[in-house]
């Protein structure tokens, strides 16, 4: 595979790194957030 | 009379002509597979009936996958198993309701703080489609971008996932992927501790965390957790509806007190039905003439390093949480490592280095707190790979 064509892909996989990686702390970090939320309220009942 | 015995040496002549070599050699992988499993007890689950399956679709001329490679109007019943349980998906999502009626996040309750080890340990993933792309450099036949991503999912540490990637991404290279992924999960015992040592110091190895982990989550928590998160990932990770909702459902059958035979029959014989009949399809997948490629070997390669960067990036995201967290919130940095979704075997471990440390440190609920994030987690990266590539 000439040598541009694999640096094109590495660019891609590092873009899908930078935001593959973010997107998943972002996810859980709303699952966090539910959960305390669900415990806090059920804390305050 | 000659022409019956012709037909039947028709097998043995397949394996005496030109690359029938390779055929035996397969069939020497699938024994192998088989020998591990009883022998070394190395998931003999899946590792058995995927070595069965490798031994059934690689004797000469077998019925049994017949149409899996060309068109065919009388399938074999391994090739009727994978077009209705492995090329649709269903297999994985239907052992997703039977992992969810196994997990307990009661630990994920006690601290919520480690869902984010089950971010961090999805490193691997990316990691490893990294260096898949950068093989390109060398590869006669290189991997396209999916295929180098399908390669990546192996880090997930998650055998569902990396079917449901696998099969869409690099439907090729599906038995090198599978073998790859459950064979690093049996020895996740032998890869993490020397890279949780490597990354830790004994005085961080040694950092104790004390909660009350008896107490249990009220019901409505966790019946409304499995429920809420569905809807969430639904809304902000579509592409991780039908995988996160069908490990979801299992926790809520399980959770909700009124379908206990539900749960059991998922936790038992669903996922001990799927369990066999993924086996031994996935086994199927392994023909001689994709198997045997330097392909596979880069595969088995990168699937080794993608474990380490999980548990490296684990590892250092704990250690990285620990410069801000107060003194007395301090987490034990190798519950990172944890953050795999190989569970409950990564828990179990890094419990063990802490015990060699110090034999009264217990780590090993917040531990399966984050290997039950892990989980999650590695749903979501699957997500995330699949609406970046799809």
């Amino acid at each position: 595979m000439p040598v541009n064509e694999v640096l094109d892909m590495i660019l891609e996989a590092l873009r899908a790194m930078a935001i593959g990686i973010p997107g998943v702390f972002m996810v859980l970090f709303v699952f966090y957030v539910t959960l305390k939320t669900l415990m806090r309220s059920k804390n305050k009942e | 009379m000659g022409e019956v015995i012709q037909n039947l040496l028709r097998g043995a002549e397949s394996l005496m002509a030109p690359g029938g070599w390779k055929y035996a050699v397969m069939i020497l992988v699938g024994l192998a597979l088989i020998a591990l499993a009883i022998l070394k007890d190395y998931e003999p689950l899946l590792l058995l009936p995927i070595g069965f399956g490798c031994i059934l679709c690689n004797l000469p001329l077998s019925h049994a996958v017949q149409g899996m490679l060309e068109e065919s109007s009388d399938p074999g019943f391994l090739t009727v198993l994978y077009n209705s349980g492995i090329a649709n998906e269903l297999f994985p999502v239907l052992l997703f309701i039977g992992i969810g009626a196994m997990i307990d996040f009661n630990p994920l309750f006690t601290q919520p703080v480690t869902l984010f080890f089950g971010a961090a340990a999805q490193f691997g993933i990316f990691m490893a489609m990294l260096l898949a792309v950068c093989c390109n450099f060398f590869l006669p036949d290189p991997f396209t971008m999916k295929e180098a991503a399908a390669i990546g999912i192996i880090g997930a540490a998650d055998g569902p996932s990396a079917i449901f990637i696998g099969n869409l991404f690099a439907p090729k290279y599906m038995g090198s992927i599978m073998v790859a992924a459950y064979s690093y999960m049996s020895l996740v015992p032998i890869i993490q501790p020397p890279v949780v040592r490597a990354l830790t110091t004994r005085k961080e190895r040694m950092i104790r965390m004390d909660a009350d982990y008896d107490k249990k989550a009220p019901k409505y928590v966790r019946i409304m957790f499995p429920i809420v998160v569905t809807i969430v990932a639904g809304i902000v990770a579509p592409m991780s509806t039908s995988l996160i909702g069908a490990l979801m459902f299992g926790n809520l059958v399980r959770e909700c007190g009124v379908t206990d035979k539900l749960s059991q029959t998922a936790q038992s014989e669903l996922s001990n039905l799927i369990t066999l009949l993924l086996g031994i399809t996935i086994g199927a997948t392994m023909h001689a003439q994709d198997f045997i490629t330097l392909q596979t070997a880069m595969i088995m390669t990168i699937g080794l390093l993608a474990f380490v960067f999980d548990t490296a990036g684990g590892v250092m995201f704990a250690k990285l949480a620990n410069l801000v967290l107060p003194r007395h919130r301090k987490v034990n940095p190798m519950i990172g490592a944890c953050g795999i979704s190989a569970f409950p075997m990564s828990a179990r471990v890094i419990q063990r280095v802490a015990s060699e440390e110090d034999p009264t440190n217990f780590i090993l609920m917040p531990a399966v707190g984050a290997n039950v994030a892990g989980q999650v987690g590695s749903i979501i990266a699957a997500a995330m790979i699949l609406s970046i590539f799809a």
